[in-house]
């Protein structure tokens, strides 16, 4: 019976629905997709499982980013919608576009010339972006299967999703982050997960603009918030102050047991944001450099696993830092504060 | 009946609360909001089965005299058949704090 209930439409679903008897609604309920039990997608984000892009090179070679961006044209949908710029193609007319492809090169670029990486995946990954999406949609997010996707904003809390190169960076790290360590989203393993998009993301923006880290404003966002969240989405420098809905902890001691947001990710994320604000204004020079380093080092450490918590995460910078620079080194020392600033327990 | 819709999640980390009588919704809308009463609690996810980074989870209730149910939505996870109505409460959603 249910291959016919395929075939209605959803108007005469929903009613059916309605009238159903107790027996006769799952079935109905499967077919309108509001049986939450039944996916279409699953995205493995705490099992290891990353999906690999066809086409994707293998390591050893790089240097040159494969994008793609797509335009949504206001749909939901998941799928790639009309593509409007492929690698090497000329600017469009379409301001977002240029700014998704431009963005994408420019994190692309970080990631290669600092850290040798060869795109998301370090296997050449074709990114894909799909701008557009939704209808006013006040969000940005990376699909955990080589998509990210842009919103163009409410116009309150959120504009133009594509002008944020940090935002870009942040996103596109997330699926640096899945494919190494693989950090559970949610508690201390997802606010970690969280910071290393924030670190990375402001990384790219640095980078781009030549900055130091004393020149460095250390904001997220601040590119793509409406007037709600002005002046920024959050502060490295001082968590809990970029906007006046920001509640982000700056240590510990202010961490959030929180029951929304997988156990408060973007709140907590301030506190190793703090720490490596510190570390790398401490050091001085370019955070991309040895602060960028030490953090990517653990970022790509075996040691750190998909329940890796602040603490742990702290000790594989230390053993960074040592390898690199030696154990009593200046860039050591400057971990060593970074951590003992917000309070998270190094061995 | 009154509903109230709970965002969490997104990129701003920003959690967003609507409190809006049905009268006040889209007339178009009824039908799904007595269907979604009628209903009853959504099965939660499983461990593990949340949305990706940075993505939206709506927590809906619905409340008709004594009786109440919740909805629990996770991006991409969330009917094409509700999206409107999220999308209603969402524009008329404020900050939590």
């Amino acid at each position: 019976m249910d291959h016919i209930l395929c075939i209605l439409p959803p108007d005469l679903l929903l009613q059916l629905a309605g009238e159903a008897s107790e027996e006769r609604r799952p079935a109905i309920l499967r077919t309108l997709e509001l049986d939450a039990s039944f996916r279409r997608r699953r995205i493995e984000l705490a099992g290891g499982q990353v999906i690999r892009q066809e086409g994707a090179s293998a390591k050893g070679g790089g240097g040159v980013p494969r994008r793609s961006i797509y335009d949504q044209v206001h749909s939901t949908a998941y799928e790639p919608g009309i593509l409007v710029r492929d690698e090497g193609g000329a600017p469009v007319a379409d301001v977002s576009v240029n700014q998704a492809y431009d963005g994408f090169g420019l994190t692309y670029k970080l990631f290669w010339d600092v850290f040798h990486r060869n795109s998301i995946d370090d296997q050449g990954m074709p990114i894909q972006g799909l701008v557009h999406y939704g209808d006013a949609y006040d969000n940005a997010f990376w699909d955990g299967a080589g998509h990210m996707f842009f919103g163009d904003g409410d116009g309150s809390l959120l504009t133009d999703t594509t002008k944020g190169l940090d935002v870009i960076g942040h996103e596109l790290t997330h699926g640096v982050t899945q494919n190494e360590a693989n950090l559970m989203y949610s508690g201390q393993p997802g606010a970690l997960n969280e910071s290393i998009s924030d670190v990375f993301g402001s990384l790219v923006k640095q980078y781009h603009l030549a900055q130091s880290a004393t020149q460095a404003d250390w904001l997220i966002g601040a590119d793509i918030v409406g007037p709600e969240l002005a002046p920024a989405l959050r502060s490295m420098k001082a968590p809990g102050t970029a906007n006046r809905h920001d509640n982000q902890p700056a240590d510990m001691d202010h961490y959030q047991n929180a029951s929304s947001d997988n156990g408060g990710v973007h709140a907590n994320s301030g506190i190793p944001n703090h720490a490596f604000y510190v570390a790398a204004t401490t050091l001085g020079g370019r955070a991309w450099e040895a602060p960028g380093s030490i953090w990517y080092d653990a970022l790509i450490d075996p040691q750190v696993k998909p329940d890796c918590t602040f603490s742990q995460f702290a000790a594989v910078t230390l053993h960074h830092a040592g390898s690199r620079y030696g154990l009593t080194s200046v860039q050591a020392e400057a971990v060593r504060a970074g951590w003992a600033a917000v309070k998270v327990p190094l061995p | 009946m009154h509903l109230k819709l709970v965002r969490s999640g997104g990129l701003a980390g920003l959690t967003m609360v609507a409190s809006v009588d049905s009268a006040d919704l889209p007339s178009d809308q009824q039908g799904l909001i007595a269907l979604l009463l009628t209903l009853g609690v959504s099965p939660k996810p499983d461990a593990g089965q949340r949305g990706g980074p940075d993505q939206f989870s709506y927590q809906l209730e619905i409340h008709q005299g004594e009786h109440s149910v919740r909805h629990h939505w996770d991006e991409p996870d969330v009917p094409e058949m509700v999206r409107p109505l999220l999308a209603a409460l969402v524009n008329e959603a404020r900050p939590a704090h």
